[in-house]
């Protein structure tokens, strides 16, 4: 029942802020100077009326917002007024799941490493290995995605495919420079994105595993004699991974700003290019189908946040409003 | 911890065995093919609706019009075995091959030209929206008006004689009009196939590998979006065994870097190449680097109705100080060369080039002229200094580059004071045709190979003047163009019309841009730069 | 209030680690602010004679850019731009985030509710799209920056301030002075804010170095200042893009080195004031 009413809430909730989006986003994107049809080239003003009067830009404005409104409810988001007759739902439906799968793959990476970081850290805190560690976390937090990205696709496909011709006479692309085609080409993109997230997951790790360390059912395993290995992989890192739950926002924002960066510079067909480039196009249908794809996305992300918070932690209750969220 | 020791160990072994697995394409085998990079995701490829140099790479490969371009930029025949033109230059009769045929089997006929120019010109197309480049049709008697609304489909002189006969009449005598029939908007339509890519209210014609139906040399395999797509030869094509390469790859690397980094490792067969440490880097045995001009010109536009800038020696003043070979040796670097006039070098005048008859028309790094034109200038509207001018450029890399280089170069000679103002492409349009704006960088790339095709952009009557520039004998020599039949005759009031719009500086040309690309030694006969707008050309490409 | 901030300062500075950031920071901005007006040189001039040259060499101390224009002076200067567009966004992410967090706290129940659910709504429109536009309505000024990266971050400033101003209100000294007839207004300024300021300072801290972060970021999809003036996120970028790395290296790894280094100092200053703080509770 409680659970129920949760979901309600939240739909609730989503229908608004989709309202509002869109709304906020329509006004914004029309105040632009500038027209879809002259990004590329100048266009004979008669041609650009006749454009104009098809893609329905003549008609008032409070017209062509409710008719956007009456295609939303009905799940149509338009055709793209620049990659021609191309439904917007088609183009997010074919370039999402491939920024997803890297988001997720780079997720995984960083979670990954900087756990083992984040472990490496705490064991041998405060000896020379974990004074190493923090180096290399800061460093990785201080670098500009792109950079990670540059300097991977250099050394790890340009390089080594050189190297590899050097010595075997052959060229061959062991990591390809570009493209998202088998898992080779997998490699590189991923661990440039993971590069920057993955000091936040290591640091966080290591603030929360010190505090768990301190309490009291911890002292009391190693006053039993468990030895410190043992006490910090069976009963503190599943308490320490839990405030990770709490960055996940942040932690999947900055997914998502990254993999533009990335995307670009692999020649990833992913949706992050379309964020920029349609707002600079001024592809009205496409700006507004990401905004409200990108609503539907971040409520569901955090639902399920909200759900997997709940479930973890039975202190939580679900509906709790003072629920501390950092 | 054991466990997790044995994870780590199978999960590397793991990865290290995917590693050396061998991939396909990268291996320089008996591959009759090659990888190119397209820059970007095309728009479409409906050659009706394009109007941007990276669909058209790949239409000029899978469709063919009427003529085609040779090696070196001139019409030659096409989809059209032989063509007649009447005495008065008015009339066209154009013959189409018997062994023409679309990648289905079934043949090209003049109605399928027919069709494809009437939707291009219709002004409310039901499954697509109107063509962009339909101004290139406003030649032909009748279409400009039913472009507007205003005339009858019936009215526009485009008529189907038979099956393999098609017959236009234009408007005007049009000595470049075979070069407009190559370009991509006047390909033909297989309207039967057209008609099953509809549905509900939009045709997906164009949108998809399965929705191209071509006549052209190759034909779509494939289409990745946003990644990559791959051509494969033709069989049903008329000249199909003049056709060397079996497949074409084209990857759309946004990042001239990435594509640089593709490139050395052998991924891709040919990159631009913008800097000349590279260029002398990539000229080994392995590669080679090859420059083209492609009859694009880069200027200053300048609003000549603004107070300050109507007045002709300011404007001579700006241009005159301006140092055009350190900004082309030094900044530009790449095989770009310095423009004292308008009209690209590429361009064919009555005896040879139209540029080297024309000649320069103004001194580089005039500095003295130009200070004493400016206190000339500035004492004739009162002023006693110049005061801050606006410059639009728009966000592209090379247009900032520029343009700071520029500022730099005014401060300098001039002491004036310019700001500049970066914004999108569509946005200083707008200001531009609201003439609400001083001096735009922008870039000019004709639509055809003739002086008229650059000389356009002085003509009051024309939407492109956004100079707004006005001159009552250039007028007249354009006009009297139009209509001259006589070649010689026609050049010489051309060259006469250039000179005065430069004598008045109507805008301030920079340089011919010239672009350089490095290609992979195996890869032969790849020709660049044929066209402004087709600028990659695989017909007599093949591979060693 | 002071004497609480006062204590926390001199208990980091303690930290060698610390203070060693801290010092670094600060010789940062005393470069940034004295550095181009003493040198011979300009931003902004160029020089194309003299392109291309090597760190240390003919009283270039850092080289020169693909125009002539000298490197040690268009990396202070882009250290002025970069740490004023960072600071400013940080403290206008500050301000509204702290404002609108303490007034949702204070007013609970319904508008709470409301405010924190409008938050999250806008929080959910991706930066990405909301910057571009601004950049794009704007113009490429470094205050349409400034306001595009401010507008999009305040948000986990107002969670922060709203839970602190959730748990405060509960404590006795403030029911007794809701009791005593004190306005919300006083409460908020006398008896909540000063006892948020340590979370705040260190959310401006931690925000400062994820503004100038997001600036270069901007800079790489092109969406920076406008030229001449650089940032060193758009150093960075043009380095990137005009020229080879493998041949003039230090124009791009010289701001990036900078970056790099304000940047750690700052986490390293912000993370021992997280620690200092988190220890006194």
């Amino acid at each position: 029942m409680k659970f129920t009413r949760f979901l309600l809430k939240r739909l609730a909730f989503f229908l608004v802020t989709m309202w509002l989006v869109v709304t906020l986003t329509f006004v914004l994107i029309r105040c632009l100077p500038g027209s879809p049809f002259n990004s590329g080239k100048m266009v004979h003003p008669q041609i650009l009326n006749n454009l104009n009067t098809k893609y329905g830009l003549d008609k008032p404005f409070y017209e062509q917002y409710l008719r956007y409104i009456k295609n939303l409810v009905k799940g149509d988001l338009g055709i793209s007024m620049i990659y021609k007759n191309r439904s917007v739902a088609s183009i997010i439906k074919r370039a999402f799941p491939v920024s997803l799968d890297l988001g997720v793959r780079a997720l995984v990476l960083a979670a990954f490493v900087g756990l083992l970081l984040g472990l490496m850290s705490t064991l041998y805190s405060n000896k020379a290995l974990d004074h190493i560690i923090s180096v290399t976390i800061m460093i990785a937090v201080s670098m500009p995605g792109f950079v990670a990205g540059a300097l991977f696709q250099y050394f790890l496909c340009y390089r080594l495919s050189v190297l590899i011709q050097s010595i075997t006479g052959v060229r061959y692309s062991v990591f390809p420079n570009t493209g998202w085609e088998g898992f080779r080409s997998t490699v590189a993109p991923t661990m440039a994105l993971a590069a920057g997230v993955m000091g936040m997951v290591a640091k966080m790790l290591r603030t929360s595993m010190k505090d768990v360390l301190d309490q009291n059912y911890i002292v009391m395993s190693r006053a039993k004699g468990l030895n410190k290995r043992e006490v910090v992989l069976r009963h503190a890192l599943k308490n320490a991974l839990l405030p990770l739950l709490s960055i996940s926002g942040p932690l999947v924002s900055s997914i998502i700003m990254g993999s533009f960066v990335i995307e670009n510079i692999f020649s990833i067909p992913g949706l992050g290019r379309y964020f920029v480039s349609s707002v600079q196009d001024k592809d009205y249908t496409m700006v507004l189908g990401l905004a409200v794809f990108s609503v539907f996305i971040v409520v569901l992300i955090n639902t399920i946040t909200d759900i997997l918070y709940a479930v973890v932690d039975p202190r939580v209750c679900i509906e709790s409003k003072d629920r501390l969220k950092t | 911890m054991k466990l997790k020791r044995v994870h780590a160990f199978l999960l590397t072994a793991f990865m290290c065995i995917t590693l050396v697995l061998p991939g396909c394409k990268n291996v320089e085998a008996d591959f009759n093919g090659i990888c190119l990079n397209l820059g970007d995701e095309p728009l479409t490829l409906d050659p009706q609706l394009v109007y941007d140099v990276v669909p058209m790479r790949v239409i000029n490969a899978v469709f063919e019009g009427l003529c085609r371009k040779d090696k070196e930029g001139l019409p030659v025949p096409g989809a059209a075995g032989h063509w007649d033109i009447s005495e008065d230059k008015l009339t066209y009769t154009f013959y189409i091959r018997k062994d023409a045929k679309w990648y289905n089997g079934t043949s090209v006929t003049a109605k399928d030209f027919k069709d494809a120019w009437m939707r291009a010109l219709d002004p409310e197309p039901q499954f697509h929206e109107p063509a962009y480049m339909a101004n290139l049709f406003f030649c032909i008697k009748g279409a400009e008006a039913y472009a507007y609304g205003e005339g009858k489909p019936e009215d526009v002189a485009i008529d189907v004689v038979d099956d393999r006969t098609l017959r236009v009449t234009l408007v005007q005598p049009t000595p470049y009009f075979l070069d407009l029939v190559c370009n991509s908007v006047y390909m033909p339509v297989n309207k039967e196939f057209f008609d099953q890519q509809i549905f509900g209210d939009v045709s997906k014609y164009g949108t998809e590998a399965e929705t191209i139906l071509g006549n052209g040399p190759f034909m779509v395999e494939e289409w990745n979006h946003d990644e990559s797509i791959v051509l494969k030869k033709n069989d049903a094509y008329w000249n199909s065994d003049k056709i060397s390469l079996e497949e074409i790859e084209f990857k759309m690397i946004k990042d001239n870097t990435a594509a640089i980094n593709s490139f050395k490792s052998g991924e891709i067969d040919m990159v631009e190449v913008t800097d000349h440490l590279l260029a002398n880097e990539l000229k080994n045995s392995n590669s080679r680097v090859e420059t083209y001009n492609a009859g694009i010109v880069q200027y200053i536009t300048m609003n000549n109705e603004d107070p300050v800038l109507c007045n002709v020696n300011i404007r001579k003043s700006l241009s005159y100080a301006l140092d055009r070979k350190t900004l082309v040796e030094k900044v530009v670097n790449d095989g770009s060369k310095e423009a004292f006039g308008f009209v690209s070098p590429i361009v064919g005048g009555h005896e040879g080039k139209f540029r080297k008859q024309a000649g320069d028309l103004f001194k580089d790094n005039d500095i003295d002229t130009a200070r004493k034109l400016l206190k000339k200038g500035l004492d004739e509207l009162g002023l006693s200094e110049m005061p801050k001018t606006t410059f639009l450029i728009n966000d592209q890399d090379i247009s900032k580059r520029d343009a700071q280089v520029l500022q730099d170069m005014w401060e300098k000679s001039l002491g004036v004071d310019i700001e500049l103002q970066v914004m999108s492409f569509d946005a200083m349009t707008e200001k531009m045709l609201s003439k609400d704006y001083q001096m735009a960088l922008l870039v000019w790339a004709a639509d055809y190979n003739d002086p008229l095709a650059y000389l356009d952009v002085f003509s009051s009557k024309s939407f492109y003047n956004v100079a707004y520039y006005y001159n009552k004998e250039f007028e007249e020599l354009f006009d009297r163009s139009i209509y001259e039949t006589d070649e010689k005759k026609r050049m010489d009031l051309l060259l006469k019309a250039e000179k005065i719009a430069i004598d008045d500086m109507a805008v301030c040309p920079l340089y011919f841009v010239a672009n350089s690309y490095a290609v992979k030694s195996r890869v032969k006969g790849l020709v660049r730069g044929s066209s402004a707008i087709q600028d990659i050309d695989v017909y007599w490409t093949y591979v060693e | 209030m002071l004497l609480y901030v006062k204590t926390a300062v001199f208990g980091v500075l303690k930290n060698k680690i610390a203070f060693a950031g801290a010092v670094i920071f600060f010789v940062i901005v005393m470069m940034a602010i004295a550095a181009p007006a003493f040198s011979p040189y300009n931003y902004h001039s160029h020089d194309a004679d003299s392109i291309f040259l090597k760190p240390m060499s003919k009283g270039h101390w850092f080289g020169t850019d693909e125009f002539g224009r000298d490197l040690f002076v268009r990396v202070w200067q882009g250290a002025r731009i970069s740490l004023a567009i960072g600071i400013l966004a940080a403290i206008i992410q500050m301000v509204i985030g702290t404002v609108y967090g303490a007034m949702a706290g204070l007013f609970g129940g319904l508008a709470d509710e409301a405010m924190m659910r409008l938050a999250d709504a806008l929080y959910s429109i991706p930066d990405l799209i909301l910057i571009v536009l601004v950049t794009l309505m704007m113009g490429n000024s470094c205050f349409s920056v400034v306001l595009a990266l401010s507008m999009t971050g305040w948000t986990s400033t107002a969670r922060v301030v709203r839970g602190q101003t959730l748990m405060l209100k509960e404590m006795d000294f403030v029911k007794a002075a809701k009791v005593m007839g004190a306005s919300r207004r006083y409460i908020m300024f006398k008896h909540i804010l000063p006892n948020c300021s340590g979370q705040i300072l260190v959310s401006l801290m931690l925000n400062i170095p994820s503004a100038i972060f997001a600036e270069s970021t901007l800079s790489f999809l092109g969406l920076g200042i406008r030229p001449p003036e650089a940032s060193w996120g758009t150093m960075v970028n043009e380095g990137f893009k005009y020229t080879n790395i493998t041949y003039h290296p230090w124009v791009v790894f010289l701001p990036l080195l900078f970056i790099a280094i304000t940047m750690i100092s700052l986490n390293i200053l912000g993370d021992e004031f997280k620690k200092v703080l988190d220890s006194k509770h």
